[in-house]
């Protein structure tokens, strides 16, 4: 009987033995997938800090003021450029083109000129 | 005045400082008295066509002895004027007696010589150079 005995209690034990290396791996492969799935949250924007506001402000009042300026003083080019065109339309007119009436005269030329030239001529 | 005339209206008529006037002397009798009618009518279409007729008569010299009306109107229609009013106009009795008038005043003036100039009322005779015409426009500008 004691041998009988023995060798029962060997079988059980190898056995058992056996049972306990096979674990499961289910927990490892859901805890991967839980870090790719899912929605990708929003950029936040960044707050503007006091000492930026002040600067956007201050970069604000400077165009205002560099815009009064420029219109300041388009008003002096802009006399400038009306002498100039009318220097320039004077300039440009073609007086040996222009003729009028003077008297009995018909003259060539500028009819506001400083100089009268009359010729006396015989056209033989 | 045919050589000084282009200097001195490419100097000082066309920079506004001269204007140009031009008194008819009708020493050649038919022949002048033509011309000078035709310049004249070439007027009455417009001042400046007076000058496109006078610089015509002048280059054209050589055809004005044998002038005609028809010459003239032939003038006026090779510088695009009307010809049919140049024909008219030359019949005109009153262009005709105004360049009698002119020729007259100047021959009471005392203007016998050709050519003769009026610069601001100061007479000029004869064929002046230019330089020297020059001169006199440039002192009569500074004054």
């Amino acid at each position: 009987m004691n041998r009988l005995t023995a060798i029962l209690l060997v079988v059980v034990l190898l056995l058992s033995a056996a049972c306990g290396s096979a674990e499961p791996e289910t927990g490892a492969n859901l805890a991967a997938a839980r870090t790719t799935d899912g929605p990708t949250p929003p950029a936040v924007e960044p707050i503007d800090t006091p000492t930026e506001a002040a600067a956007e402000e201050a970069v604000a009042e400077e165009a205002v003021a560099e815009e009064a300026v420029a219109e300041e003083a388009a008003v002096e080019p802009a006399a400038v450029e009306a002498v100039e065109d009318l220097d320039a339309a004077t300039a440009t007119v073609d007086w040996l083109s222009t003729a009028s009436i003077e008297g009995d005269y018909y003259v060539l030329g500028n009819p506001n000129a400083p100089v009268r030239l009359i010729d006396y001529s015989d056209f033989l | 005045m045919l050589q000084v005339e282009p200097l001195i209206k490419n100097e000082y008529v066309a920079a506004g400082e001269v204007r140009l006037a031009f008194n008819p002397m009708l020493d050649h009798g038919e022949p002048s008295r033509i011309s000078a009618h035709a310049a004249e009518c070439a007027g009455a279409q417009s001042p400046l066509a007076f000058w496109q007729m006078h610089d015509a008569l002048f280059s054209r010299q050589s055809e004005l002895w044998q002038a005609t009306d028809e010459t003239m109107v032939s003038f006026a229609n090779a510088l695009g004027l009307d010809g049919e009013a140049m024909r008219a106009c030359l019949a005109d009795p009153a262009i005709a007696d105004k360049i009698v008038r002119l020729d007259q005043a100047r021959r009471d003036e005392g203007v016998r010589l050709r050519p003769t100039f009026d610069l601001n009322s100061k007479r000029l005779q004869g064929a002046i150079p230019y330089e020297a015409f020059a001169q006199e426009i440039d002192q009569a500008l500074a004054q």
